[in-house]
């Protein structure tokens, strides 16, 4: 017997190959023979879901569209082998339980349409990638809830207009009863093209044991001098505490810090679409920068706080290692959730006032679907069915344990008047005037201003002076001349 | 001579699919980096030609420079000290000692965790209020350190890469170790060498090809490496752990600029390639 391993022809190696590839082609045939392109009937039914006006169901070959504005709404629905798949991301929020919330409305919803639908979700850090090579393979998800930073970038230029407009959305909702600055902030050329879930403003978390320990009244703490001198005296008797939980990182918390101490004292970024128009190079900027490098080398902001992360501030306030932090009431959240006694130690407020005014920052929680979506129909009409049931609405905002306000100026008073939670959610309908977006005093959402947010730029201010140790001058005006190069990368001007 | 053209027609059909997918997986996406480079393009965005537009704001940028800067010192010096550290411990483990495998077993442990896993725990490891390394110091000596602060940051991301590298270095190494012949050593004994010359002249010829390839891969993986140093620092604080990688992501989805994204893998490629050219010419000697 021989140890030699049998040769094989190549020629019938060949042909051995050319039959197989013959055999996967004549199953390819079978398959699709055996499997005809969906057909599509339309059945018109009376439903007894009174929230759709606009449902369009599409195949690869047909596409359908019934409309209707009476309550007893015309459903198009398909039979056939296939049913619509609708693909949906969603970001995960600090608060679970929202996140819970929004699954459950989908899958319901996905039920009562006879729609498959696949959810997946995304961290903040890990929607914007997601999004924008799905809008650059031209297979974007149907429905995004998050990327708020990505929208007016996808939907400024009418050329590379990604974004679909939802106005029937608005109307359908009913548009007098939305926040109009939450509104404001998606419209770009007249038309609307996102809808907040909610209202994510920061609010300031201020812990009254540490305010009681020196003395003071949580009511008397009313402008940054107020609250810089609250900090001076924890300090002085907690030597190894940092008061001030403001983040410096290069990242969107790190940002923050900048525009709620920047706005109140005068800061203004644009006025218009181009560079002659960014106000960013001031001395209020100066000011600003001098001021927190002045609370940083008091030692009242931990030098941790100069990493790039989004949850230092949170842990902060968490393990009462700051005094007070300004955040989007998700810290809040975790608190009760986690930490009840922490969570009854804790005032919420609008953040401190400044000689310019008393600002907060509001964060974009936004829905939005895509023109290149095959299901863009059935992703409005999901959104529909998300937020115009204000029952379950109202659900979502409780479940949230004030991280979230209502986009519905209706559902807050309802809030407010309520005899268990209304006094929390006052601080809502409180802080709704001083709300502010980063293109202040513009007030408009600009593809420039998102690159310049997504960039963290602000943030760098922080790095440059504290640790590439650059005097502040220096550091204002290469940011300031970073953001005009932008702009006119951007609008050319 | 037509058999000869049948032949070689035969030798193409069998080498075409092949060479397809070979293209089309390593050869396309790189052809296209080097094309995009060449244009303006944001995502969503039609490409425009801008010519060396992206390459001059590339090299012009001191972030980039720092980039490649921090990128090569991390890797020289992780590399540098997985491969002491890998070597150590493989020598120390080919010994015989009660509990060998149990320890050899646990020894191997980080390098079978995921990278997000370790970059998770040395989060917290590090954290300056939580973290279990200040917990410990605090209560032995009474200090604290910003572990992922501004001094110290570059250390600790080193210690991460070397903790979670030193187990692939140290496996190699073994099996390296077991194929060198007893009767060297022995005979080196007999003929009064001392342990360090035994080292030298027997153990270190014995695994040189193991070690220019461990260090080879290691340096690619290193340079190349994200997770860990993203989730940890995200490049900062500022851009003190800016390495490349995190470099080529905030071009593409912070600034979203594919193109310069784009440009900055290009130059990278020959830099890379110097580097692994010094670490193997650094080595064969």
């Amino acid at each position: 017997m021989s140890g030699e391993p049998k040769k094989v022809d190549r020629r019938s190696f060949l042909y051995v190959g050319l039959g197989a590839v013959a055999l996967v082609a004549i199953g390819a045939a079978a398959y699709i023979a055996m499997n005809p392109p969906v057909v599509t009937q339309t059945v018109t039914t009376a439903t007894t879901v009174p929230t759709t006006s606009v449902v369009t169901t599409t195949t690869a070959t047909t596409v359908t569209t019934a409309t209707t504005t009476t309550t007893a709404t015309t459903v198009t629905t398909t039979t056939g082998v296939q049913k619509p798949k609708l693909t949906v991301l969603y970001m995960s929020t600090y608060a679970p339980a929202i996140n819970d919330w929004l699954t459950a409305r989908t899958l319901v919803w996905a039920a009562k349409r006879g729609v498959d639908v696949e959810v997946s979700t995304a961290s903040y850090m890990e929607i914007k990638p997601k999004i924008l090579t799905g809008v650059e393979t031209g297979n974007p998800p149907d429905l995004v809830f998050g990327g708020g930073d990505l929208v007016a970038l996808l939907a400024e230029d009418p050329k590379a207009r990604h974004i679909e407009p939802i106005d029937d959305v608005y109307k359908e909702l009913g548009e007098d009863d939305i926040i109009e600055k939450l509104m404001k902030w998606y419209t770009i050329d007249g038309k609307r093209f996102a809808i907040d879930l909610a209202l994510h403003a920061n609010q300031l978390h201020l812990i009254k044991s540490f305010v009681t320990e020196v003395g003071r009244k949580p009511e008397e703490l009313v402008t940054w001098d107020d609250y810089i001198e609250f900090a001076r005296e924890v300090k002085r008797r907690h030597p190894d505490m940092y008061p001030l939980g403001f983040t410096l990182g290069k990242c969107y918390d790190g940002t923050e810090t900048w525009y709620l101490t920047w706005w109140p004292h005068g800061g203004e970024m644009c006025t218009g679409r181009s560079s002659t128009a960014v106000k960013f190079d001031s001395p209020e900027s100066r000011e600003n920068l001098q001021r927190i490098i002045d609370w940083y080398n008091a030692g009242l902001i931990n030098p941790q706080m100069l990493q790039a992360d989004e949850m230092l501030n949170n842990n902060a306030y968490l393990t009462k290692s700051a005094a007070f932090i300004i955040e989007g009431p998700t810290p809040y959240y975790a608190a009760v959730t986690r930490n009840p006694e922490l969570a009854g130690d804790t005032i919420l407020k609008a953040p401190p006032k400044g000689p310019k005014g008393q600002f907060t920052w509001g964060s974009q929680w936004p829905l939005y679907t895509f023109s290149a979506s095959k299901n863009k129909d059935l992703a409005k009409d999901l959104i529909i069915f998300i937020m115009k049931d204000k029952a379950e609405y109202k659900k979502m905002i409780l479940s949230g344990l004030m991280a979230v306000g209502p986009t519905y100026k209706s559902v807050t008073d309802e809030l407010v008047k309520d005899p268990n939670v209304g006094r929390l959610y006052q601080v809502y309908k409180d802080i709704l005037p001083i709300v502010t977006f980063y293109s202040y005093p513009l007030n408009e959402p600009t593809k420039a201003m998102d690159t310049v947010q997504a960039n963290y730029l602000v943030a760098d201010l922080f790095s440059m002076t504290l640790i590439d140790k650059k005097d502040v001058d220096t550091a204002v005006r290469t940011v300031g001349d970073q953001i005009k190069q932008i702009f006119k990368q951007t609008y050319g001007q | 001579m037509r058999l000869k053209i049948r032949e070689a027609l035969e030798g193409y059909a069998f080498s075409t699919p092949a060479f397809l997918l070979l293209f089309l997986v390593l050869f396309f996406p790189f052809a296209y980096v080097i094309y995009i480079s060449f244009f303006s393009k944001t995502f969503g965005y039609e490409a425009v030609y801008s010519g060396l537009n992206n390459y001059m704001m590339i090299i012009r940028d001191p972030v980039f420079s720092y980039s490649i800067y921090i990128s090569t010192l991390y890797t020289v010096i992780a590399v540098l000290f997985k491969l002491i550290l890998g070597l150590a411990f493989a020598i120390l483990f080919a010994q015989e000692f009660r509990g060998r495998s149990i320890v050899r077993t646990i020894a191997v442990i980080p390098w079978g965790i995921p990278l997000f896993v370790v970059a998770a725990i040395f989060f917290w490891f590090f954290d300056y209020n939580l973290g279990l390394l200040n917990i410990i110091l605090k209560s032995l000596f009474g200090v604290k350190y910003f572990w992922l602060g501004p001094d110290l940051v570059i250390p600790s991301i080193i210690y991460v890469n070397v903790w979670k590298g030193i187990p692939f270095f140290m496996v190699n190494f073994l099996g390296a170790l077991q194929t060198i012949p007893r009767s060297l050593y022995e005979a080196a004994e007999i003929d009064g060498a001392s342990a360090w010359q035994r080292f030298m002249h027997i153990t270190i010829p014995g695994i040189k090809y193991v070690m220019l390839i461990v260090c080879l891969l290691s340096t690619i993986w290193t340079f190349g490496e994200f997770d860990t140093i993203f989730f940890l620092t995200r490049g900062g604080p500022g851009y003190l752990t800016h390495i490349v990688p995190i470099y080529i992501y905030h071009q593409a989805f912070s600034n979203f600029n594919v193109g310069t994204a784009a440009a900055a893998s290009v130059i990278t490629v020959p830099i890379f390639l110097a580097l692994i050219s010094v670490i193997l010419w650094a080595l064969r000697r």
